[in-house]
């Protein structure tokens, strides 16, 4: 039975390791194994980023801003997580919801970015500059 | 425990050593948990006090969420894991400005965060809002929400074919969606019976959604419209010249991709504006008539999205309301288009109004610094101002009080976050004075006033007792209406 499981012990579970910029600008190391979703590993590494619904996409406070490279190489967001994301703050290009993302070996080194609680540059009702 | 930063804790209890510091919370939703939760994580040796003027906490998370979205409701769990310091205490049930005033406050504690959000709805200020089948958005959510001052109100659904909502934010949406929820449905919402009874045997065929500027400057989220169209029973309907005057030239522009310094803005119109473009559309007046009229629906309810119209008086006719509205039209740069009247008025006859045009703020207290423009409470950065100008050190606010009644939970975290920062500033800067804990002060006062309280012990016996209930009937749990309920669990 137990070698049936095998690839879910502990010993053979593959890891990776990267980090996570917060919001004060310090770095968190953090190795997880892969499969796991970012706002997990922030979870478990005592990383501050909220998780408010759960996982349950009914809101974007798990938002976190990847490098383009890794980006650009991960599946597409759901048409629900683009929802989300149209409504969090400080949105840049390469915006994720944490629940959604899951880490393989393309996450090694890379840093994740937490977004800083800036107000969004818009407001309705706000002129803006001319672009 | 999720932490704020690194090292900041560490930081803070070496500049202060170990003389304590007392801070009091006015509001237990969202912005003042947060921020409970987060002086917690960043400063040693402070006591917490959470003012509340309802007896239960979490605010919009019990009293405003849709019954329907349990699981975003979780996040009170991880807000009230506060409860698990002997330095924090929840007075639930008491009113700021009327049990102790905020010259109280300011003596007691070493800091005041003020986050007690919009406790009114903006009046719509025209004739007929006062008759019967004519509700306020927050009396129908406290309503389905078991609010112990609204959870009897007068409603009555029977042959009720027609609602109209005026404002077309989430909260219209919430409310649209709520009428329409089938049995099994309304049975997963923790909706009392009383309540479920009055829903679920509704005769709705159409809700109309109005608002006063065009379709891309509506206010409720695609997310929002996305969850509601998967729901099988209801039908999304435009109406044709709705969209011709809607579509100008300014509200395109409002959709193109114009760079960073729109933020999320046009990305979020152009999504929205493309699914919309799915919706059935009612090409004119005859045709609209027509659906307005029909009888039976089978089992289906059309949602009617209409915009650019302004209401200007509800009349009763027999038993139906007439609401007579404004047609207007766009005008003005993009992003800044107002609506302005055209020469033209429709007649749009119902048999219930809700006005859901927003919340807004009062002030609890005269002696707190008011912004009456904007009515929040005059700050800045969530610093509170005195006299409009000075700061006001050790005077703080988050959440809608800080910034007005706009913006989901997401920004409602980031704007404490924001008065968080700034207030750590003040502590550097040793602006803020260090207090012992003044509970027995409080505890005191209280009793002299005679003011009954809950503490969080109260409220576990009560939340225990609520899930216990709704366990029985396989729902999330059923909630204590009447004032009077709560008082034996003291």
């Amino acid at each position: 039975m137990i070698r049936l499981f095998s690839k879910y012990s502990a010993s053979s579970q593959k890891m990776v390791t990267f980090f996570f910029k917060n919001k004060d600008n310090s770095l968190t190391k953090v190795t997880a194994p892969i499969g796991q979703n970012l706002l997990q590993i922030a979870h478990k590494n005592e990383v501050d980023l909220e998780g408010a619904c759960e996982q349950s996409l009914a809101c974007s406070t798990c938002h976190v801003i990847l490098p383009k490279q890794l980006y650009d190489k991960l599946t597409q967001p759901i048409p629900e997580e683009e929802d989300l994301l149209d409504l969090a703050y400080g949105l840049t290009e390469t915006s994720r919801l944490g629940c959604q993302v899951q880490v393989d070996e393309k996450f090694e080194n890379v840093i994740i970015q937490l977004p800083k609680a800036t107000r969004n540059f818009y407001v309705d009702g706000h002129k803006p500059k001319p672009h | 425990m999720i932490k704020f930063g690194s090292n900041y804790a560490s930081k803070i209890q070496h500049l202060y050593s170990n003389k304590p510091f007392s801070f009091a919370i006015i509001g237990s939703g969202p912005a003042g948990l947060y921020t409970a939760k987060h002086l917690f994580n960043d400063i040693e040796n402070i006591n917490i006090h959470v003012f509340e003027q309802d007896i239960c906490p979490t605010g919009l998370i019990r009293y405003g969420m849709a019954p329907d979205h349990q699981r975003i409701k979780r996040v009170a769990e991880e807000l009230l894991t506060i409860k698990q310091y002997e330095q924090c205490h929840y007075f639930g049930g008491v009113s700021i400005g009327k049990d102790i005033s905020i010259n109280e406050l300011d003596q007691m504690y070493s800091g005041v965060f003020y986050a007690f959000g919009a406790q009114i709805d903006k009046p719509l200020n025209i004739k007929g809002e006062q008759l019967q089948n004519v509700y306020s958005a927050r009396q129908i959510v406290n309503w389905y929400n078991s609010h112990p001052d609204y959870y009897d109100i007068d409603i009555n659904f029977k042959n009720k074919n027609n609602i109209a909502i005026i404002g077309n934010g989430n909260v219209a949406l919430d409310i649209a969606r709520i009428f329409g929820l089938n049995q099994d449905e309304l049975h997963k919402t923790d909706i009392n019976e009383i309540s479920i009874q009055k829903l679920k045997n509704n005769q709705i065929n159409n809700i109309i959604i109005l608002g006063r500027r065009g379709l891309v400057q509506s206010q409720f989220s695609l997310k929002e419209l996305r969850e509601m169209t998967k729901l099988s029973q209801f039908r999304f309907l435009l109406y044709k010249p709705d969209l011709l005057w809607s579509l100008n030239e300014e509200s395109q522009t409002e959709c193109k991709d114009l760079g960073i310094n729109y933020g999320n803005v046009t990305r979020g119109n152009r999504r929205k504006l493309e699914f919309m473009k799915s919706f059935e559309i009612i090409e004119d007046e005859v045709t609209m008539n027509a659906i307005l009229k029909q009888q039976n629906n089978n089992g289906k309810i059309n949602i009617i999205l209409r915009f650019l119209l302004t209401p200007l008086e509800i009349e009763k006719k027999d038993d139906k309301l007439n609401l007579k509205l404004q047609n207007n039209q766009l005008s003005g740069k993009p992003f800044n288009q107002i609506a302005i009247p055209l020469n033209q008025q429709t007649i749009l006859e119902c048999d219930m109004i809700i006005k859901s045009v927003g919340y807004q703020s009062h002030n609890i207290d005269n002696d707190l610094p008011w912004n009456h423009e904007q009515n929040i409470v005059d700050n800045s950065d969530g610093c509170i101002k005195k006299d409009h100008q000075k700061l006001k050190t050790g005077s703080y606010t988050c959440g809608w009080i800080k910034t007005g009644p706009k913006g989901v939970i997401d920004s409602t975290f980031a704007s404490s976050q924001e008065t968080i920062v700034n207030f750590k500033n003040h502590m550097d800067a040793d602006l803020i004075r260090n207090v012992n804990d003044p509970y027995q002060q409080v505890v005191n006062l209280l009793r002299q006033k005679s003011i009954n309280y809950i503490d969080f012990k109260v409220w576990d016996r009560i939340n225990e007792y609520e899930i216990q209930q709704g366990q029985k009937q396989q729902k999330p749990r059923i909630k204590i209406t009447r004032n009077k309920d709560f008082l034996q669990f003291l």
